[in-house]
């Protein structure tokens, strides 16, 4: 009988969601790695005698105003989208899982002060709150990833949280306590693995919105600071030439959507994964 | 001889309701007891109350003094030592007992390394001798699966493996086989008689099934609404009842001597923890009840050799 379970185990195929993602982000990832061999051109060299070219062979994704390359800005700008992915969201997602799985089991007074922060904080729109911070540290990536780094991880600390305290009623929780094990060993061990799905799976989205976030701000002249090129800065740039060269801002804002569909499939594979494991 | 546990006046205080009200009972070393009752009687949480692992909303008093110590005061750390390490506990479901995400194998060296410093191969060897113990067959190779490879009768027997891991004096079984087959439910009740005798545990077993008591206790308590109503050895107080209530729920049972007649059962239903009627409890559903039952309060006294009874009108049932 184990026999045919361990077969099975090892013959379960990945949700297509979870390869489709996986393989889109990929090809990002190696586009962030090494753009100096994917890209055809320098991000930042100009080019006075191809000015605002629109897609040809030689540039499949046209020419900006100064004569770079979009397609070698684009691929250039996922390293540092990519970067904006990972920082911005991996000091909230450890520290805010840490914090919500503590706050879940022990309850009590740390929790209410927690709930009230939480009410407070989304009454403010997470965009506006960011803003503000960017705007007192200074525009700039890193501000921004401290920017994020302060209220997001609440977010994840909220999901873990509810998580927890669901995963804390039950038997086996309860049979941790009987066993004589102390809180630290049933949160970290027992209880956290068994409620961390779902901040995988956000985490994934939340990629995606983190680098919808870095362009935004990049579009509001907050995040990424040119010449650094970054998907939202590119699109700025873009934004006077929209009518006689669309393709300085389209080429951008299909990698942000790529980006964000390979994390989302990513999350979601991730998720249904999750669940037939259980 | 000296209990092993002593209870005296536990009660369990939640809101305004009091689903336990001053429980006595004395758990002798190497004894079965057997703690029956309806749903709601309070049964489960008096044993959750002994191990404190009651929320804090619930207010548990009274005293539990289990080797001159009384664990209802009990410092935490202390209380840890003693739960799993002295007294050890299985649930009902093993669907859930048991975490979803680790191996068997190391639900059980866990405990090892906790209370018994046991680690690496001498708690692999250690575990596979508890699963051998429990009776899981090639046992060695069954410490890497994980409990959604066992079927329920084996992960309750994997349960109190885990439960045994460290060695301790008393079983708190709280309805151990309430979720499994019949046939399974006695594999498993001749499971927790055999390693109560191997072992040198007391064993407590809570469950609604007399069937179960009368299979595997030396005594009995039967509560009713947060009270003890009668308490005795099996033998005499499955024949004999002194309590009313106890009268009336053996007379529920199902039996193939009177197969295909219609069951007496016992009319009405407990009353709520926040409601309970003044004097016995039991006197408005009880066809035995006087005028003087329904005042006052009830306290339990001898009603045939070690037998304890707090109905008044013990001689009287008994002799029906």
């Amino acid at each position: 009988m184990s026999a045919t379970i361990a077969a099975r185990r090892r013959f379960v195929l990945p949700p297509w969601s979870l390869l489709g993602g996986a393989a889109i982000l990929l090809v990002l990832l190696a586009c962030a790695v090494v753009p100096e061999y994917i890209a055809p051109y320098s991000p930042t060299n100009f080019d006075f005698r191809s000015l605002l070219q629109p897609p040809t062979l030689a540039h499949p994704f046209g020419t900006d105003n100064f004569g770079r390359d979009i397609l070698s800005r684009t691929i250039w700008a996922s390293s540092v989208d990519l970067q904006i992915a990972i920082f911005a969201t991996l000091f909230p997602a450890i520290f805010g899982t840490l914090v919500g799985s503590v706050l879940g089991y022990v309850g009590g007074w740390p929790d209410a002060i927690f709930r009230r922060i939480v009410d407070v904080l989304i009454t403010i729109p997470f965009l506006v709150l960011v803003i503000v911070i960017v705007a007192v540290l200074g525009p700039g990536l890193g501000n921004m990833y401290i920017a994020v780094s302060a209220v997001n991880w609440i977010i994840y600390a909220r999901l873990m949280r509810g998580e927890v305290l669901a995963q804390a009623s039950r038997d086996y929780a309860a049979a941790g306590r009987v066993m004589g094990y102390g809180p630290i060993r049933i949160i970290f061990r027992h209880l956290l693995p068994n409620a961390v799905a779902p901040v995988l799976v956000y985490w994934m989205t939340d990629m995606a919105l983190e680098i919808l976030l870095g362009s935004s701000l990049g579009y509001l002249g907050l995040g990424a600071q040119p010449p650094t090129a970054e998907w939202g800065v590119l699109i700025a740039d873009g934004k006077n030439f929209m009518t006689t060269a669309w393709w300085m801002s389209i080429f951008p804002g299909i990698a942000i959507v790529l980006a964000g569909t390979g994390f989302s499939l990513l999350g979601d594979g991730l998720a249904s994964m999750l669940r037939r494991g259980r | 001889m000296t209990p092993l546990l002593s209870i005296r006046g536990l009660s369990v205080q939640i809101g305004r309701g009091t689903p336990v009200d001053g429980i006595d009972l004395d758990i002798a070393p190497g004894e079965t007891l057997g703690i029956v009752g309806e749903s709601g009687s309070g049964k489960s949480l008096s044993l959750r109350a002994i191990l404190r692992l009651l929320p804090p909303q619930a207010k548990v008093t009274g005293t539990a003094i289990w080797n001159g110590v009384d664990l209802l005061t009990l410092p935490e750390p202390d209380m840890r030592r003693v739960r799993g390490g002295q007294i050890a506990m299985v649930f009902q479901e093993p669907m859930t007992a048991l975490n979803p995400v680790l191996p068997i194998g190391l639900q059980i060296t866990e405990s090892l390394g906790v209370h018994l410093n046991l680690r690496g191969a001498a708690a692999k060897t250690r575990a596979t001798e508890l699963l051998d113990l429990v009776g899981i067959p090639d046992a060695s190779r069954r410490l890497s699966n994980y409990p959604h490879e066992f079927s329920g009768g084996m992960r309750q027997r994997a349960m109190i493996a885990a439960a045994l891991a460290s060695g301790p004096k008393l079983l708190l079984a709280d309805e151990p086989t309430t979720a499994l087959d019949v046939t399974i439910q006695d594999q498993i009740l001749k499971l927790l008689l055999r390693l109560k005798e191997e072992l040198a545990m007391s064993v407590v077993i809570v469950t609604h099934d007399l069937g179960v008591v009368a299979g595997t206790c030396d005594r009995v308590a039967v509560l009713y609404a947060g009270k003890v109503m009668e308490t005795g050895p099996v033998r005499t107080l499955f024949t004999r009842p002194s309590h009313a209530y106890t009268l009336g729920l053996l007379r529920s049972l199902p039996d193939a001597a009177h197969a295909r007649q219609r069951l007496e059962g016992i009319a009405g239903s407990p009353p709520d923890p926040g409601a309970l009627p003044p004097g016995c409890r039991f006197a408005p559903r009880c066809g035995f009840a006087l005028d003087a039952c329904r005042i006052g309060d009830r306290v339990l006294a001898p009603s045939a050799p070690d037998q304890l009874s707090a109905c008044i009108r013990a001689e009287t049932v008994m002799a029906a």
